[in-house]
């Protein structure tokens, strides 16, 4: 029924589709959870100003499919800017836009979930406002919403097959390849099914183990 | 060095503090007692200006907060500079270690070098029993532990006034000893305190002045022995009665 053996030397082409993958994952998680991070703090400043900003970003970019936004960035920005960007920085920049939007409601809720009396020790300590956030209370948030951020930067990794489409050749597309090349479309996917998989359970356990070593100290 | 004139506190309609007024001289230790919900954190509060009075000025060394007059950033920090505070729930830095909660403040707002910081840390956290503890995270350390490293944390800022806010009612029963042996320490080393406390035999031996509150007004100042061997208003009496 399976035919492994008519694309077993196209495996190792495939699977090595699996650095592509995760380099965008990080590096998107990356720019994401700086942006995220920004964003999270325009959204608690007593700025009318900037927390609409930051709303508004947020409202648009969870309010539109990736698949769109990442259409914009590759296909339409180059008509309106005269800029064409390499598939490779469209879609970093895409995902990195969207992951920012998503982060950044993680962390405002973070940022709400951290005890009132973190705020009020450094206020008697005259720890400056700006110190305050980076140095003691977004450490906090970051770690309570570390199950979230997994989640996300698991979304990210699945979503991230959306940039075959543009074609990069990550695990989605080396399969389609191949698939194409053999005319035999269930085995090159499975195979980059299993990759996604083992990937996103890494990550998982990944969570839980520094989970249990946050707990700890 | 601590002045309040005229000191009113409410929220929304809620008048927690009426007009207080009190000044505290430099090296006094000052126990605060009343019921619960009298307004006795908002009182100590109100001296480091975590809570900001609704009216009334508060002047601390020579640094004065005016409700409606100065009331800017400068003045706030100049008031705070003065004072350490030590919370009922500690609220250590959790994600630092004991040391780092101790050097955090000290290197970033007064900016020490960090080796005199973690020098000066480390003999704060001998005298309070902790030295061994200099690496450990908050999450290993007992309730009393906790607060010693509390308190050791703000007398790293080098205060001239000390604050406690019912530095032992989160603890349980055998770790209260350990923080107010601290605590008794400290008030042989030149500094001004205004501990807000339960512990009617520490207000007793360790302080030199009691204040009783009641809804929002100070109705009783006066020395401990005073206070406990016979106290003149009513509410007092009965508060004290409702002790034993
Ligand atoms: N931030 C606040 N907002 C509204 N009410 C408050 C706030 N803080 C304190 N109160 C109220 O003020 C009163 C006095 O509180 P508090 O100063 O904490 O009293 P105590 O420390 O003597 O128990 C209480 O009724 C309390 O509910
Ligand atoms: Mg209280």
């Amino acid at each position: 029924m399976f035919h492994f053996d008519l694309i077993l030397p196209s495996i190792p082409y495939i699977i090595s589709g699996v650095g592509i993958t995760l380099q965008y994952t990080l590096v998107s998680v990356c720019c994401g959870l700086i942006l995220g991070s920004i964003l999270a703090l325009f959204k608690i400043s007593s700025s009318r100003i900037l927390r609409g900003i930051a709303n508004g970003y947020t409202s648009i970019f969870r309010g539109t499919p990736l698949l769109l936004q990442l259409g914009i960035i590759y296909f339409a920005l180059p008509n309106v800017l005269g800029v064409t960007l390499p598939p490779f920085l469209a879609g970093i920049l895409t995902f990195s836009l969207n992951s920012g939007a998503y982060i950044s409601e993680i962390l405002r809720a973070g940022i709400g979930s951290v005890d009132a009396g973190q705020k009020e020790a450094c206020l008697s300590l005259n720890i400056p406002r700006h110190k305050a956030m980076k140095d003691i209370i977004l450490p906090q948030a970051i770690r309570n919403t570390l199950p979230s951020l997994v989640n996300e930067v698991i979304d990210l990794l699945k979503e991230s097959a959306l940039i075959s489409i543009i074609g990069e050749t990550d695990l989605l597309r080396r399969a389609n390849i191949v698939a194409a090349e053999k005319y035999l479309y269930l085995e090159p996917l499975l195979i980059a099914g299993a990759c996604y998989y083992i990937m996103v359970l890494g990550l998982a356990s990944l969570a839980k183990l520094l989970e249990k070593r946050l707990k700890v100290t | 060095m601590i002045k309040m004139s005229h000191i009113s506190k409410t929220f929304g309609t809620l008048n927690v503090l009426s007009d207080i007024n009190l000044t505290i001289q430099e090296k006094e230790i000052v126990a605060i007692i009343g019921p619960s919900g009298s307004g006795k954190t908002t009182l100590l509060r109100c001296i480091n200006l975590l809570e900001m009075p609704t009216t009334g000025s508060v002047t601390v060394g020579s640094v004065t907060f005016n409700a409606d007059g100065n009331r800017s950033n400068e003045t706030i920090t100049a008031i705070r500079k003065q004072i350490g505070m030590v919370f009922q729930n500690f609220h250590l830095f959790p994600h630092l270690s004991v040391l780092d909660n101790l050097t955090y403040a000290p290197i970033h707002v007064l900016k020490t070098p960090p080796e005199a910081a973690k020098n000066k840390a480390i003999q704060l956290l001998d005298r309070v029993g902790l030295k061994d503890k200099a690496s450990a995270f908050p999450a290993q350390l007992s309730g009393g532990q906790k607060q010693r490293v509390a308190i050791a944390r703000a007398l790293a800022m080098e205060p001239n006034i000390m604050l406690f806010d019912e530095p032992t009612s989160s603890l349980d029963p055998e770790m209260v000893k350990e923080v107010l042996d601290v605590m008794k320490e400290l008030t042989h080393n030149h500094m001004t305190m205004v501990v807000v406390t339960h512990e009617m035999r520490f207000a007793e031996a360790a302080a030199s002045r009691l204040l009783f509150m009641d809804q929002g007004r100070i109705i009783e100042d006066t020395s401990p022995k005073a206070f406990f061997t016979k106290p003149k208003t009513k509410r007092a009496q009965e508060f004290l009665s409702r002790l034993v």
